[in-house]
């Protein structure tokens, strides 16, 4: 499942909710993200998904997919004032312009926005198994073909990080000696065996890349030999919630979009 | 399309690789004849890189639409032309199960894979539902029905697998050394499921086990691109001489028995400092399970040891059920799993110290089940030489060992594609990258999987020394009374 990914698997409210519900709320979310809005409305934009994820899955879990992304924040945040020089200037160097308001502004929109869609993604997708999303798909009439390669896109996620960790151990196993001469090395060398463990992440990500592209035609292999490409109607074996439930995700899916909707009308 | 009846007969079939630069183009198959009469149930004995695996996959109409290569000749299930059609238009008349079973599992719960090929069939829920209580109970996988297959161990993946050719039950059943890796309990259900259910069956083996005996009808022998049967009567001498004589059986005295020399010619390491006989690890009040939902069985599983020594020159087999908890033992015991509770000592400088994490990764050399995960590099010789880089050593002693690893464990020319190896080849060399890599502990975990017996008691002794220590994990009681020392067997986490 993609949820022990990001978190662990849960039974929170989210968990539970109707994956039809999540999806529209997802594209709900992120076209606000999207929207050409001020900084304010994007900031309590990203308060409130901020606030439903801790809520639903705590605030261990949702700091998790922000440390992944924490080096990309930092490079935004370096790197973006230098192109939007306009406006007042906060730090200039010999009369050269680098650090504007304007520019300021636009980093914290860039951070803002990629903070928001990556949280409204961990909070829907990632509580949200991928047989359930594909069937949700299929639910909205998306052809099998497209449900399924973004089911198994999904799925592929934390096979990637399953391979990732099993690639890790066979690295760690196999170039321990190595590792181990710099951990008994006084304090520049343990620095020095930071820098090499920074440096041996790349051959982990190299044999990752290839094993997860070495498996592309097993896996189509294994969807052949179950039956992927038949041209006759598939039945289903599981099915989404009915009833009750499924009336009661879909109201609050409603009334959240509307107040999404009337929020964008009232302060645009 | 259903044909009439489900005989299996193969006419001159012959497949050649497609081209590789630098590689000359194979020819695998050079007139491949078999005939399975409705029904029956074939044994396909073949040592590794014979073509076991393309074979199967040429049957379920995989090669050479993924592989590339050319094949030729007749394959016909009944009236049914196989070599004709797709594999998905071939659901109910071919099923497959593949040697390596985490390449064919993709969905996220267990009871979702069994239905899954229900579905593309277009079968009721209600049929489904029955169906996959059926297959679940016969592969005893119901506790798991929800589990994500990518939790659950090698075996279980494979008994899933096998579930889910129950659920669709084919006309052809072809199993690519699918025993391997299945407890005794287990292969000894499927075989009798096998003859239950009345389907042609094809089962592929790189191993005779004494089990075939009573279920299988016929015997074949696949050697240089060619198929012969093998077999009359399974009590003759003659047949028995002949499994021997291919590697198919190890000899009734075993190895231990033969009195040679380990074959490997490196000497101890001088930091542990230790004569045949001393205790290289103990291990004493280990206590592990998996965080819930983090791992294969939940939160049902945990293991637990009281006491476990290791001593240098010795050899111990580790047996026990899938899902026992063998490889989760050995993961601790090379340090990539920490136990909650209990220590581990190693020897060092002749002392048993304790060791974690970092010291028992140095300390322990560890054949994962999956020989992929430990290999990627795009040529043998860079694989074997990538450790010894590590080590600093000049490049003609790095030539000079990776020469010696390449002889011992049999292994194809330096510049050798390890992708385009067979799984049995790709074995041969993880173990040859962990032989250089020179640890005082060595673990194998089902390293007998894909290999001849021969190959694997090979392998052992190669690892044996009187200065070291070696545990394998095997589902083959013969192999572990034939190889090891001592046997010990695990049963729900605990040391029986």
């Amino acid at each position: 499942m993609i949820a022990p990914v990001y978190g662990k698997r849960g039974q929170s409210a989210v968990h539970r909710f109707d994956p039809r519900g999540k999806i529209v709320l997802l594209v709900v979310f992120l076209i606000t993200f999207f929207l050409p809005l001020r900084i304010e409305h994007l900031g309590i934009n990203l308060a409130v998904v901020a606030a439903l994820t801790v809520i639903f899955l705590g605030i261990g879990n949702a700091l998790r997919p922000l440390r992944l992304i924490l080096p990309i924040l930092i490079l935004v945040l370096v790197l973006t004032p230098p192109f939007h020089r306009e406006g007042p200037v906060l730090f200039s160097i010999r009369s050269v312009p680098i650090l504007t308001v304007f520019g300021l502004l636009e980093a914290l929109r860039l951070i803002v926005r990629f903070t928001g869609i990556t949280l409204i993604f961990y909070l829907f997708m990632g509580t949200t198994d991928p047989d359930s999303l594909a069937l949700a798909f299929r639910w909205f009439r998306l052809p099998f073909a497209i449900s399924m390669v973004l089911s198994i896109a999904l799925e592929y996620i934390p096979t990637i990080r399953r391979i990732y960790n099993q690639v890790r151990d066979a690295h760690r196993l196999r170039l321990a000696g190595e590792t181990g001469e710099a951990q008994r090395a006084p304090r520049a060398g343990r620095d020095r065996g930071k820098v090499h463990r920074l440096a041996e992440t790349i051959p982990i990500l190299t044999s990752v890349l290839i094993l997860s592209v070495r498996r592309i035609p097993t896996l189509a292999m294994a969807l052949e030999c179950r039956g992927v490409g038949r041209k006759n109607r598939r039945s289903s074996f599981r099915s989404l919630k009915t009833g009750a439930s499924m009336i009661r995700d879909g109201i609050i899916t409603a009334l959240i979009t509307a107040t999404v909707v009337v929020s964008l009308v009232l302060f645009p | 399309m259903i044909p009439k009846n489900s005989d299996l007969t193969i006419e001159n079939l012959c497949f050649s690789y497609p081209e590789y630069p630098g590689l000359p183009t194979r020819r695998l198959f050079k007139g491949l004849d078999l005939q399975i009469a409705e029904t029956g149930i074939a044994l396909l004995l073949a040592r590794p890189d014979q073509g076991k695996t393309t074979l199967c996959r040429t049957l379920g109409g995989l090669v050479p639409r993924f592989s590339g290569g050319s094949v030729d000749g007749r394959v016909q299930l009944g009236g049914l032309q196989l070599l004709e059609h797709q594999p998905f238009d071939l659901l109910e008349q071919v099923g497959l199960v593949f040697q390596h079973p985490g390449e064919q599992l993709f969905l996220s719960r267990c009871d979702s894979e069994i239905a899954f090929a229900l579905e593309s069939l277009g079968i009721s829920r209600s049929e489904i539902e029955a169906r996959l209580e059926d297959a679940l109970r016969a592969m005893d996988l119901e506790r798991y029905r929800k589990e994500s297959p990518k939790n659950l161990s090698g075996g279980e993946k494979k008994k899933l697998l096998v579930a889910c050719l129950i659920a669709v039950n084919p006309q052809l059943w072809l199993l690519d050394e699918t025993l391997e890796e299945l407890d005794s309990d287990t292969k000894t259900g499927l075989l009798r499921l096998l003859k239950e259910r009345q389907r042609t069956t094809l089962i592929l083996s790189a191993k005779w086990h004494e089990l075939f005996r009573e279920y299988v009808d016929q015997v074949f022998l696949m050697e240089d691109g060619k198929i012969q049967r093998i077999q009359e009567t399974f009590g003759s001498r003659e047949f028995h001489d002949l499994l021997l004589r291919r590697g198919f059986i190890l000899p009734t005295e075993g190895l231990r028995a033969r009195g040679g020399k380990p074959r490997s010619s490196s000497p101890q390491p001088p930091s542990v400092q230790a004569r045949e006989g001393d205790p290289l690890l103990e291990a004493t009040d280990l206590f592990f399970e998996y965080e819930p939902g983090g791992g294969r069985q939940g939160s049902t599983f945990s293991l637990q040891i009281e006491s476990l020594k290791l001593q240098a020159g010795r050899t111990l087999a580790l047996v026990g059920n899938n899902g026992s908890g063998k490889s989760t033992l050995g993961r601790i015991l090379c340090g990539l799993l920490t136990p909650r509770r209990g220590a581990i000592k190693i020897r060092k400088n002749g002392i048993l110290q304790a060791a974690v994490g970092d010291n028992l990764n140095r300390f322990t050399g560890y054949l994962f089940q999956d020989p992929d995960l430990q290999i990627f590099l795009p040529t043998v010789f860079e694989e074997l030489a990538l450790g010894l880089k590590h080590l600093h050593l000049e490049a003609k002693e790095i030539s000079r060992r990776v020469e010696e690893a390449i002889s011992l464990f049999n292994l194809p020319v330096t510049d050798s594609p390890p992708s385009l190896m067979s799984y049995g080849a790709r074995k041969q060399l993880q173990a040859g990258v962990y032989y250089l890599l020179d640890r005082p502990l060595m673990i194998i975990d089902e390293g007998d999987s894909g290999l001849g017996v021969n190959d694997f008691a090979e392998m052992v002794r190669v690892f044996q020394n009187p200065g070291r220590a070696l545990l394998f994990i095997t589902h083959d009681h013969r192999l572990a009374q034939g190889l090891a020392d001592e046997m010990l067997e695990l049963k729900n986490g605990r040391l029986l």
